[in-house]
């Protein structure tokens, strides 16, 4: 009577690549299981230096090397707090707004590069416009 | 964007004892799922949401799936055109489709609708469990078993005996007035091609690549000749293994504590955001620890099992001590 289930979901994928850095005025906590993208996001990032952020933001990335090569279609879905991005179909990123996170996986043919250049800014402007983000803790 | 002003048509679905209340910029979709709108609502578990805007736009038929989860959130495609975004801790599922997925109901019954509720069932207190499930003497009978130990096959052998079918597979687990409820999806049996061996009639029917890319026969199950109901309340639990030795069955007790780790593993692992979801899963696994517990043991072929459980309900009608 032996059992077990296998993480099918990949939802506990360990990332531990870890940096602190700030785009604009948002500080956001990054962890990836892929160096480049923390090597990209670091190269992206315009610390403010000593300025206080407005805000906070979670972030887990996850570099799936079993996700489907297909497409390149960028679809966007977006309900109340949250806001999903999907490239083709293996490459998904969502923002939730309330929890200030983004979660998400990449397919191998998304770069880093593409990541940190394209689909971030697209989050990162969604969490910009949502009504009220929470302000950061001192 | 899904703007719920725009989901003007609002539907009540009743999927495994959870209420789901659908909404959709089209009636098509309430069309597909007229199966499955809900006339009484008043046993149901706590509700959750589904809101599904069709991209009149798009003609995609549905694609390969893809499954990723991470936290509190859970998101499956079906190609570029059509995905699902799941929220367990907003109990919550929105979901953009191509126009021809709205009237696919193969989609919607086999693979979709079964998803929606494997997902989200721990966030309104239906907790998936990887068992058959039949009813006889008006009491449910759930049969647990690692994928290929036979499920399936002694399923509908069991249906094809009087037993009434449930489910082959998964089976949906609620708590309703304090007792366990166990609910099926109508979903077809599936049968591996050697189920041909004991059920010759299926050689009239194609094999078809089932979801995990298996081949294999999925029929409903009345084709097979069962007698399928919706839900039943379990009473007996059973442990399914198949043995290599003679054509013999044999059963032996399981004791609560053994019943409720086995199925604790077999369950999936939930995120420690959502603990709430996991403490209430445990409360009725528990439940279901608690019924008459057994490991059932066969070989050869299934009408070994079907008449080593005939005999086994047959002593209890008697009033012969299990």
């Amino acid at each position: 009577m032996e059992t077990n289930v296998p993480d099918l979901l990949q939802r506990f994928a360990t990332a531990p690549h870890r940096a602190q850095v700030v785009i604009g005025t948002i500080e956001i906590a990054v962890q990836s299981n892929d160096p480049d993208v923390i090597a990209a996001i670091q190269r992206a990032c315009v610390s403010g230096g000593s300025e206080r952020y407005s805000t906070f933001l979670a972030m887990k990335v996850i570099r799936d090397r079993s996700a489907p090569h297909d497409g390149s279609n960028l679809t966007v879905l977006s309900v109340g707090p949250l806001t999903t991005l999907l490239v083709g179909t293996g490459s998904v990123l969502t923002l939730d707004c309330e929890r200030c996170e983004i979660l998400g996986f990449l397919a191998p043919p998304v770069s880093a590069d593409r990541f940190v250049n394209e689909l971030l800014p697209l989050l990162l402007d969604r969490w910009q416009r949502s009504e009220s983000p929470p302000l950061a803790s001192e | 964007m899904i703007d719920d002003a725009a989901l003007n048509c609002r539907y009540e679905l009743h999927l495994a004892g959870a209420l789901c209340r659908l909404l959709t910029n089209s009636p098509a979709v309430g069309e597909t799922l007229r199966a499955w709108q809900a006339t009484d609502t008043y046993s149901l578990s706590p509700a959750f949401d589904m809101r599904v805007r069709v991209n009149h736009g798009a003609s995609a038929s549905v694609g390969r799936p893809h499954f990723r989860g991470m936290r509190h959130l859970v998101i499956a495609s079906f190609g570029e055109a059509n995905i699902f975004v799941f929220d367990l801790l907003r109990r919550n599922v929105s979901a953009v489709i191509s126009e021809t997925v709205v009237s696919d109901s193969k989609f919607w019954d086999r693979i979709l609708l079964p998803i929606v509720v494997g997902v989200l069932g721990p966030a309104v207190g239906v907790v998936p469990v990887h068992s058959a499930c039949l009813q006889i003497d008006g009491g449910g009978i759930l049969i647990a078993g690692a994928s290929g130990a036979g499920k399936s096959t002694l399923s509908v052998a069991l249906a094809q005996q009087g037993f009434h079918f449930v489910s082959d597979d998964w089976t949906y687990l609620t708590v309703a007035r304090g007792e366990l409820v166990a609910h099926g999806m109508s979903s077809p049996a599936k049968l591996l091609p050697d189920a041909v061996n004991y059920f010759p009639g299926l050689t009239q029917f194609p094999l078809c690549l089932a979801l995990n890319h298996e081949l294999a026969y999925e029929l409903p199950a009345e084709k097979l000749g069962a007698e399928v109901k919706l839900s039943c309340e379990p009473r007996w639990f059973f442990f399914l293994e198949r043995t290599a030795t003679e054509e013999r069955c044999q059963l032996l007790p399981v004791s609560a504590d053994e019943a409720q780790l086995y199925v604790e593993r077999s369950v999936e692992r939930l995120p420690t955001e959502l603990e709430l979801m996991i403490q209430a899963r445990t409360a009725i696994i528990s439940q279901l620890s608690r019924l008459s517990c057994w490991k059932l043991s066969y070989g050869g072929p299934p009408s070994v099992a079907v008449r080593g459980l005939q005999h086994f309900f047959t002593g209890l009608r008697q009033g012969v001590p299990a």
